[in-house]
């Protein structure tokens, strides 16, 4: 088997194993857009900094 | 990495000189690239016309329009949406607290909206935007939609990002019209230079003798390497160029398959690509360093514009060689690190970011598919046996002379060195034999 055909497989058995990897990886992504992790991060992220410029903003509404 | 000639035996086939060229005969090499020169000028044309005829304007191409609600009379409603979208907006500054005064009721009560299947002028739309005063400053104006949100995440809380338009403005003109020029412009050099100068071939024709110049490790690894490029380099450009240049030819289904195997593809062949430019790395990075022979080989083009005499010397890589490893190397890593960047959103970079990121990845892509197109010219078309180096692995006697001298030479000096000693040892040996 001559070099070219060596490295053109190679690149697919890796773009492969790369491509296994990332359809992992999308799972782990899916699962923090889900509602439920909405919520949970929601409670997180509700950081005391950013509900004091909501309350800011909507004194000066007021 | 040393030469591994001394490894692997050099092979002969037999020795081929040029035939004489007849007057006015012309190498099917030069046709080519006449054939070849003629369809880049007339792309390249197109891109011309284009990249001028193009003002960068989207318009959009359905609207939402405002409908009186049930019991309404059409003329109580606002006259449009746009009337009451800017009621909105004054009404959100003000809760905000950049205006003080607050703005008179918004017409929400008796409007509907709906969406528009079509929009007849949607480029007069556009237009009416830049020219209404205040919706033109609003346009100008950076950071002008601020306030708080309660959503899970910062980028889920913003819902108007006005550098947006300079991202879209960049991909839409230059990058994308860019690249085109530099694309076509790059085939269109290499193939009026083919037409002009002809293949460059070797000057003393071939010795007979091969010389191994790549071994399988770094022959199969350049493999890998360029297989991972170029379908990188075809996907990047599908999607690059897809809109404007796929779909209206293939329809909205083919292109949105396409589009979808294209990103995955594109992602997945990084790791070999990465791979395969470490392993580069370790094996020529020694041979791409700067040396005295650069500067005068760059000064003489390679000797590449002409048949006449020797060309400049070379080690085993040359000065255009050495090119085009260093900007595989650096701008692989670039497109490496902005590609990570854009295929985890928002985990190192904002919108901001990934659009830079975004508009950096492809111009440095479309800079190096220019270099490749080089790189690939001379490995091929562009210059006798070549390609062999690649493919085999072995080049002739003469055109490694011809090519690489100084590598030859030490080649050469190497084997004489090898020869000596062995002579030297058989001689000790039949001394040391006929003594006892």
């Amino acid at each position: 088997m001559n070099a070219f055909a060596i490295g053109a497989a190679a690149a697919v058995a890796l773009a492969a194993l790369s491509a296994l990897l990332f359809q992992a990886t999308a799972v782990t992504v899916a699962e923090r857009s889900s509602p439920e992790a909405s919520v949970r991060l929601s409670e997180e992220d509700s950081s005391a900094e950013r509900l004091e410029a909501r309350r800011e903003a909507v004194a000066r509404a007021e | 990495m040393s030469p591994s000639s001394e490894t692997r035996p050099s092979e002969t086939r037999p020795a081929e000189t040029h035939p004489a060229k007849s007057p006015g005969s012309m190498s099917p090499y030069r046709i080519g690239g006449a054939v070849v020169a003629i369809a880049a000028a007339a792309a390249l044309l197109w891109v011309a016309i284009a990249s001028f005829a193009s003002d960068g304007v989207v318009s959009p191409s359905a609207t939402v329009r405002a409908e009186p609600a049930a019991g309404q009379r059409a003329a109580d409603a606002a006259p449009d949406a746009r009337g009451v979208l800017r009621q909105r907006t004054g009404l959100q500054r003000w809760r905000a607290g950049r205006e003080t005064s607050a703005p008179s009721a918004v017409g929400e009560p008796s409007l509907r909206f709906e969406r528009g299947d079509r929009l007849e002028n949607g480029r007069a739309l556009v237009e009416s935007w830049r020219a209404d005063p205040p919706e033109a400053a609003a346009l100008a104006k950076r950071g002008f939609v601020e306030g708080s949100s309660s959503l899970p995440y910062a980028e889920a809380a913003t819902f108007e990002q006005p550098e947006g338009r300079d991202w879209r403005q960049a991909h839409n003109g230059p990058i994308r019209y860019g690249g085109g020029w530099l694309i076509f412009g790059m085939i269109l050099a290499l193939a009026l230079f083919l037409f002009f100068r002809g293949r460059i071939r070797l000057n003393e024709g071939y010795s007979g003798e091969r010389i191994e110049r790549f071994n399988a490790i770094e022959r199969a690894n350049h493999w890998m390497t360029a297989t991972s490029f170029i379908l990188m380099a075809l996907t990047g450009l599908a999607l690059l160029y897809g809109k404007p240049a796929l779909l209206p030819l293939i329809g909205h289904d083919a292109m949105g398959a396409l589009g979808a195997w294209s990103a995955w593809l594109h992602m997945a062949l990084a790791a070999p690509f990465a791979l395969g430019v470490a392993m580069m790395v370790a094996l020529w990075v020694v041979g791409n360093l700067p040396d005295r022979y650069d500067w005068p080989w760059l000064k003489r083009f390679g000797g590449f514009l002409d048949d006449q005499g020797e060309g400049p010397p070379a080690a085993r890589f040359n000065a255009g060689q050495k090119i085009v490893f260093w900007g595989v190397v650096l701008g692989g890593l670039a497109l490496l690190v902005s590609g990570l960047a854009m295929m985890f959103p928002f985990f190192w970079l904002g919108y901001d970011g990934m659009q830079w990121a975004q508009s950096a990845h492809a111009a440095i892509a479309l800079a190096m598919v220019v270099l490749i197109l080089g790189h690939i010219y001379i490995g091929s078309v562009g210059m006798e046996d070549a390609f062999s180096a690649m493919w085999s692995g072995m080049v002739d006697r003469n055109w490694l002379k011809e090519h690489h001298r100084a590598w030859y030479e030490q080649i050469k000096g190497r084997r004489r060195a090898a020869a000596g000693a062995s002579e030297d040892g058989a001689a000790s040996t039949a001394q040391s034999g006929g003594r006892t």
